[in-house]
């Protein structure tokens, strides 16, 4: 139980995130303007999609190798 | 007094100390970069402790003023992301590895190659974050940014933002931020009473001064060739300010050569304060030359002045507890671990 606690945490917390940024689609600001509306007009949003995806998948390997090094501390 | 006034003149305030303090910060990394590989340990402990941790604290600033352009004055938040998007991604990106770097260097790195690993991923960064706020300030007050007066951009979006200025105040931020580093470090390191990185922290403030005074006189020069407006605004309203900043560059220099530190660290705070707030006056009533002005960009009156006083309340309670937590980390002299 006490094992499973840490990752739960970590999956409640990403899944509310989840629910209210889906829940609230289409509008980007609720009654107002909707996220289509909202988008920017620049070029290469998919060039700085995947470089945050490459920082956080570099940031999350370094925080498990972080982690587990405190652990065996 | 005029509510977007007052506004602007507390921004204003929180870009310099954001210059003064985090620069110091970005400094303290940028010097990494040659003492990372064959500096000994105890030369990095002293870097190590003064940036301390309250460093991450310095970053309020930088939000601080993000959210009063965003609030204060909104077409001309959108119309600086718009066009800035890439120098402030990468300056993003730059703080973010910053501490991503210093914390897993501290906390869990054993190995030599990892320690170096890290600390190059903290050289960087450091490096990289001022060097792209600078630029992004530089290509505001170039006035080359093709903005529209409702917060619209029509230049190109990739490389819109590398102007002359823009290039140059990248460079300048850096040496900026590595000067003011170096004269805090000879300061704490002298107060820490180590002989040998005194001298050598005072070798260093001086040659960055130095160059720091040539680089000025370039972007001046800059700046009257290139950038008329702005060059316009610091001729007929923020010359005494330039004028300050030589004086308090000056100073620092002899207090430096004197070997008096304090005295060598204030002059260097007012020589870099003064230039902002002086790029600011000169800039004024420009936000986003040559078409964003503070009267087509800023928010109803009602906005500015709730935004005041929200601003002066948290002040009140913001203000004891940060000057708490530098008084707490900042006047001892905790032994690195």
């Amino acid at each position: 139980m006490v094992v499973a606690a840490g990752p739960l945490a970590a999956i409640g917390l990403e899944a509310g995130w989840v629910v209210t940024e889906v829940g609230r689609q289409p509008w980007i600001v609720q009654g107002v303007m909707r996220t289509r509306e909202a988008v920017t007009d620049a070029p290469g949003l998919g060039w700085s999609l995947a470089l945050s995806i490459g920082i956080y998948t570099v940031l999350i390997a370094g925080t498990l190798v972080a982690l587990r090094h405190l652990a065996r501390k | 007094m005029e509510p977007d006034v007052i506004l602007l003149g507390v921004m204003t305030v929180g870009i310099t100390l954001y210059a003064l303090m985090g620069g110091a910060d970005f400094g303290a990394g940028v010097w990494e970069f040659s003492t990372a590989l064959r500096a000994p340990e105890r030369e990095r402990d002293l870097i190590y402790r003064a940036i301390g941790p309250v460093w991450e604290a310095n970053h309020v600033w930088l939000i601080f003023v993000v959210v009063g352009l965003f609030a204060g004055f909104p077409d001309a938040f959108s119309a600086i992301c718009r066009a800035l998007w890439v120098p402030l991604l990468l300056a993003l990106v730059g703080i973010v590895f910053r501490g991503v770097g210093f914390a897993f260097r501290s906390y869990a790195a054993d190995s030599l190659t990892e320690k170096t690993l890290w600390g190059a991923v903290f050289a960087f960064a450091s490096t990289g974050a001022p060097f792209f706020l600078g630029a992004s300030l530089g290509a505001i007050l170039s006035g080359e940014l093709e903005v529209t007066p409702a917060g619209g951009y029509t230049g190109n979006h990739l490389t819109g933002w590398v102007t002359s200025l823009s290039v140059f105040s990248a460079f300048f931020a850096v040496g900026a931020c590595a000067y003011l580093a170096a004269v805090y470090l000879t300061r704490e390191a002298q107060l820490a009473g180590d002989a040998a990185l005194t001298k050598k922290w005072r070798l260093r403030a001086l040659a960055t001064g130095l160059w720091m005074g040539v680089l000025s006189v370039v972007g001046l020069g800059l700046m009257a060739a290139d950038a008329q407006r702005l060059w316009e605004g610091f001729t007929t309203r923020a010359w005494p300010l330039i004028g300050g900043s030589v004086a308090a560059g000056c100073f620092s220099l002899w207090a430096l050569w004197r070997e008096r530190f304090t005295g060598a660290a204030i002059g260097a705070a007012l020589a870099v304060g003064s230039v902002v707030v002086g790029a600011a006056v000169a800039l004024y009533p420009d936000l986003v030359p040559p078409t964003i002005t503070i009267e087509s960009a800023r928010a109803p009156r009602e906005v500015l002045w709730a935004l005041v006083i929200s601003i002066v309340a948290g002040a009140v309670i913001l203000t004891p507890a940060l000057v708490y937590l530098m008084l707490l980390f900042k006047g001892r002299k905790p032994e690195a671990e």
